[in-house]
């Protein structure tokens, strides 16, 4: 049986990010209720949601299936993110590079987009690195 | 032991006030973000190991102490969420992350009144496969609006970005993910192999 409470947390949690990235940057609501902490607070919530729901999968995939399922769900629209920002925003090609090896996040300035593209990087290596541990 | 004595040791040394401070104090004790998911991943990987071994029976009292915790998830959270900044809230990493993995050890295993009640809207299940995608799609905008220092009026650039968030999330799950990258994989494997 699905897990409704969870999915229910995931959207609750994203809305939140995404809420607090626009009022970081547009503050429509004003100083009095500004989201952005809580969007620090709400990828923390992510994280540890991430890093659950890696270790449930290790009982059913080995190390490099596990790489393999991550890596095919965060690239495709990661890879679009890029492309369009590419194509609409003029960014620098060279970009796509980074993107396919989802570096953002790993070291200073290695944001793409600017808008929370460092959590893929950081998300995906770190469960490598705790999978790879734990294995 | 010595992982769980520095992931404390780690967690207490940054702690900081509620405010937009927060990350600002974090930032300028660890200049990356990748302690920062460390911390709460390890977290998520040592509450996923001690819920494996740990199950806790349904009863009242533990049904009453995961309500306590999710009440103080809650808390923790709509008090920075309505106290105008700076808060008179102290925010500890260490505190956050572990009253977070209680509160998904419950979530998962359906301990507490909150997510009982919760589990019981099955119809979120449409909402959330967009959900990754929402994210995805938002950061296009953003992108625009971080790069040009927008200066429009607030309202109609926040109904402008939710609008191009909402559509790119639609065409980035039904025809990019769905679509295109799972024919593009096929072709080049056939090309390739």
């Amino acid at each position: 049986m699905r897990n409704y409470s969870l999915e229910f947390m995931r959207i609750f949690l994203m809305f939140i990010i995404v809420f607090g990235h626009l009022n970081e940057h547009l503050p429509i609501l004003g100083k009095s209720a500004d989201l952005s902490p809580h969007s620090y607070m709400a990828v923390q919530s992510f994280f540890v949601l991430g890093g659950f729901f890696a270790y449930m999968n290790l009982k059913k995939y080995d190390f490099c299936g596990l790489m393999m399922k991550t890596y095919h769900r965060i690239l495709p629209p990661f890879l679009f993110s890029v492309i369009l920002s590419i194509y609409l925003w003029h960014t620098s090609s060279t970009l796509l590079i980074k993107a396919f090896f989802l570096l953002p996040g790993l070291y200073p300035s290695s944001q793409i987009l600017y808008a929370g593209d460092w959590f893929l990087g950081v998300y995906f290596w770190l469960i490598c690195f705790f999978s790879y541990i734990y294995i | 032991m010595t992982v769980i004595v520095i992931f404390c040791f780690f967690c207490i040394s940054v702690n900081a006030q509620a405010d937009n401070s927060f990350m600002s104090t974090y930032w300028h004790v660890i200049p990356s973000e990748l302690p920062r998911g460390f911390i709460s991943i390890g977290g998520g990987f040592l509450l996923g190991s001690v819920s494996d071994k740990i199950k806790i029976e349904k009863s009242l009292l533990s049904i009453a102490i995961f309500t306590f915790f999710e009440f103080y998830f809650l808390r923790l959270f709509f008090n920075f969420l309505l106290s105008p900044a700076p808060s008179k809230y102290s925010f500890n990493l260490l505190e956050w992350t572990i009253v977070n993995c209680f509160l998904v050890y419950s979530f998962y295993n359906l301990n507490g009144m909150i997510s009982i009640l919760i589990n019981k809207i099955d119809k979120v299940n449409y909402v959330s496969r967009y959900v990754f995608s929402f994210f995805m799609a938002h950061m296009i905008p953003m992108h625009y609006v971080y790069v040009n220092k927008s200066n429009y009026p607030a309202a109609e650039i926040c109904f402008a970005f939710l609008g191009a968030t909402i559509v790119l999330t639609l065409i980035e799950y039904h025809l990019f993910s769905k679509r295109l990258y799972p024919y593009a994989v096929a072709w080049l494997r056939k090309i390739l192999f």
